[in-house]
């Protein structure tokens, strides 16, 4: 029953007009600019958030959540008609949805996408209400000690379950917690880090950090790329018609397996912190693989190969948002900048936010539904306006990027100051791309870094200075336990190779 | 078998290194406090030791074979350039000037695709609108498309 009047109050504030015109902005400008090959959710996100300044804190996050999801779907229409993704976690769907468009099936591509995208993140949104309050209720009893382990294996997992050099990803996880404690300092009114800048006393803005590592390096790197790699491959499809886009029945028969399977895979996945679509749609894939009868078909334009993946990145997408939600940690970058988002906006995430901001989390989740659906009437008919869009020449589209990223740094405090700060993070974050610092963990450690030192003040401060304080909580040896096994882990790989090519020789 | 590691690599550890003892340092100075009463230093020591260590590990670390091309300094500094200039210029000129500088050289550093003059035009036209429309007039940015330092200084009336 308490379900359902909470339904009932997530209904009346997601149906509202105005939560109602900002989840089909939101949802809108993400499958637009989602679209556009190289422009994924983390640049689209971050350049729209100053467009939320204004806006009722709800709303502003909903239409946050409706660009998210919206550009993971809008990202996979480019995957699958240009064989371009616009992020990592499409370039899954490429693998069979690019070679379906090249056999001249490209509606039935755009069909599956759609639905597998719908079903995954539905059946999701399941997921988010059953287990976010819960789990928040069990948190609400952490203290602080639990509290900064919860926030510890979020980082270390964030790190360890990426791919390429833990080391590195772990470097890239302090120095955004050193990020983040530039500024003054609240317990000691001791300017830190700042060197002198006035502008630096209220510490770096979060729009800065993020637009500068995503958005300027990445634009930068796109313009060093030979330009076999930028809108390189003249779109096939000149028209898709709306029949062409209906499947045969064999063939949906086909996709329910697939479509829950992946849904499954993704919505597991997606709820761990520190691993996101991207894995998601790897795994839904390789599992889709392993148990089709006719493996031989994946790459050559599998309808499996299309619905697996996409409904396991979508669904993992809304998982994402169970612990960012329950806990306060963010599981990858995209949703550490919408908890940066909440914090903007006067929200304390954590624990208690379900249970203080009711009708703030309801709406978010019955929002879900509502752009979901938008994203599904929105796609079918507004595919051949997608298609334009998407193969806007890059000499207009980096110009305009680059200009939404100097306003809206400027419009965090109406500062120019910010407007270098972001260009400073342009350059490092170029700097890190070169030499393959994956730059997603500094936003983490800069979003959590402020709550993990206040955090353990506190806790030093209840133990009088004894750490074993940490050791004290069954929940926080077990947190610390896992990230201990998962920092061993990674070594444990690198030693057992090492020895073996040891003895090989 | 045992690669050598690049040398931007090696060097780039090295700044990890530095910037780690410069951590300890400032830590120490900005005072690390007691235990039970940890200081404004006492974090970024930590985090200083722990960046210093894995900085030395990264230096023994192997690498993998790097696939990229030559850096793209061109488009980094003019990117930079337009991004300055837009900075610079939009509190002393206005709007649209800034929004004009930063279109041409962001256009410019795009050193693979050629734009044309009129395309330039209609981007900078249609940016300075919608910018002008979306921020100032919805969004209420204290903008000006030109600011009135600029026409006294066309006429000399400074």
């Amino acid at each position: 029953m308490e379900l359902l009047s909470n339904l009932a109050l997530g209904m009346e504030t997601a149906f509202s007009y105005d939560a109602l015109l900002y989840c089909f902005i939101g949802v809108s400008i993400g499958t637009f600019v989602g679209a556009l090959p190289g422009i994924g959710p983390m640049v689209t996100i971050s350049v729209a958030l100053p467009l939320t300044f204004g806006l009722d804190p709800t709303v502003a996050l909903i239409m946050l959540a409706g660009i998210f999801y919206g550009a993971q779907y809008g990202g996979s229409i480019s995957s699958i008609l240009l064989n371009l993704p616009g992020t990592a976690s499409t370039a899954v769907t490429a693998l069979d949805g690019y070679p379906m468009t090249k056999n001249g099936r490209a509606g039935l591509a755009l069909f599956i996408n759609a639905v597998a995208s719908f079903c995954g993140s539905s059946l999701a949104v399941l997921l988010v209400m059953g287990f976010a309050p819960s789990i928040a209720d069990f948190a609400l009893g952490f203290n602080s000690t639990e509290y900064f382990s919860v926030m510890l294996l979020g980082l270390i997992a964030a790190c360890t379950m990426s791919n390429g050099s833990t080391l590195k990803a772990l470097v890239m996880v302090a120095f955004g917690l050193v990020l983040g404690i530039v500024g003054l300092d609240l317990n000691s009114g001791v300017p830190r880090f700042t060197f002198g800048f006035l502008g630096l006393t209220e510490g770096i803005s979060l729009i800065s950090v993020a637009m500068g590592l995503f958005g300027i390096a990445e634009i930068v790197s796109k313009m060093g790329e030979s330009k076999s790699g930028m809108g390189g491959p003249e779109p096939k499809i000149r028209h898709v018609s709306f029949r062409d886009m209906l499947p045969r029945r064999d063939e949906l028969s086909r996709l329910w397996g697939p479509i829950l399977r992946g849904t499954g895979i993704g919505s597991v996945i997606g709820s761990l912190p520190g691993s996101g679509p991207t894995v998601a749609a790897f795994m839904a894939y390789a599992m889709e693989k392993k148990v089709s009868r006719t493996p031989e078909k994946f790459g050559t334009g599998a309808l499996e190969g299309v619905a697996a993946p996409e409904a396991a990145n979508n669904a993992s997408v809304q998982a994402a948002f169970i612990p960012t939600l329950s806990l306060g940690i963010p599981g990858d970058v995209v949703m550490a900048i919408l908890l940066g988002a909440m914090i903007m906006h006067g929200i304390i995430p954590g624990p208690q936010f379900i249970s203080s901001q009711p009708a703030m989390f309801w709406g978010l989740i019955v929002s879900f539904w509502i752009g979901n659906v938008m994203l599904l009437i929105l796609n079918l008919p507004l595919i051949g306006l997608l298609v334009k869009i998407i193969t806007v020449p890059s000499r207009i589209l980096y110009p305009v990027v680059i200009f939404f990223i100097c306003i809206g740094s400027y419009s965090v405090a109406n500062n120019v100051f910010d407007v270098f700060v972001t260009l400073v993070f342009g350059l490092v974050g170029y700097v890190l791309m070169r030499l393959r610092y994956n730059a997603a963990p500094v936003l983490l450690g800069f979003i959590l870094g402020p709550m993990m030192e206040e955090n353990l003040r506190r806790s030093l401060v209840i133990s009088r200075g004894d750490l074993t304080v940490f050791l004290d909580r069954p929940v926080s040896v077990a947190l610390l336990l896992v990230c201990l096994l998962l920092l061993v882990m990674p070594l444990r790989k690198q030693l057992m190779k090492y020895c073996r090519s040891a003895m090989s020789r | 078998m045992i690669r050598k590691n690049d040398l931007s690599e090696v060097l780039f550890a090295f700044v990890i290194i530095a910037f780690g003892l410069f951590l300890v340092y400032s830590g120490i100075d900005l005072s690390i406090g007691k235990m039970s009463r940890i200081g404004p230093g006492f974090l970024p020591l930590c985090l200083g030791v722990v960046i210093t260590g894995l900085g030395i590990g990264i230096l023994f670390e192997r690498q993998e074979e790097r696939n990229f091309g030559p850096p793209n300094l061109r488009g980094l500094i003019l990117i930079s350039l337009a991004i300055g200039a837009f900075a610079a210029l939009v509190e002393t000129t206005g709007l649209f000037p800034a929004t004009a500088a930063l279109v041409v050289l962001t256009a410019l550093a795009n050193n693979h695709e050629r734009i044309r003059p009129l395309t330039l035009i209609g981007t900078i036209a249609g940016l300075c609108i919608v910018g002008y429309l979306l921020f100032v007039v919805a969004l209420q940015l204290p903008f000006r498309p030109f600011s009135p330092a600029l026409f006294s200084w066309f006429t000399g009336t400074a």
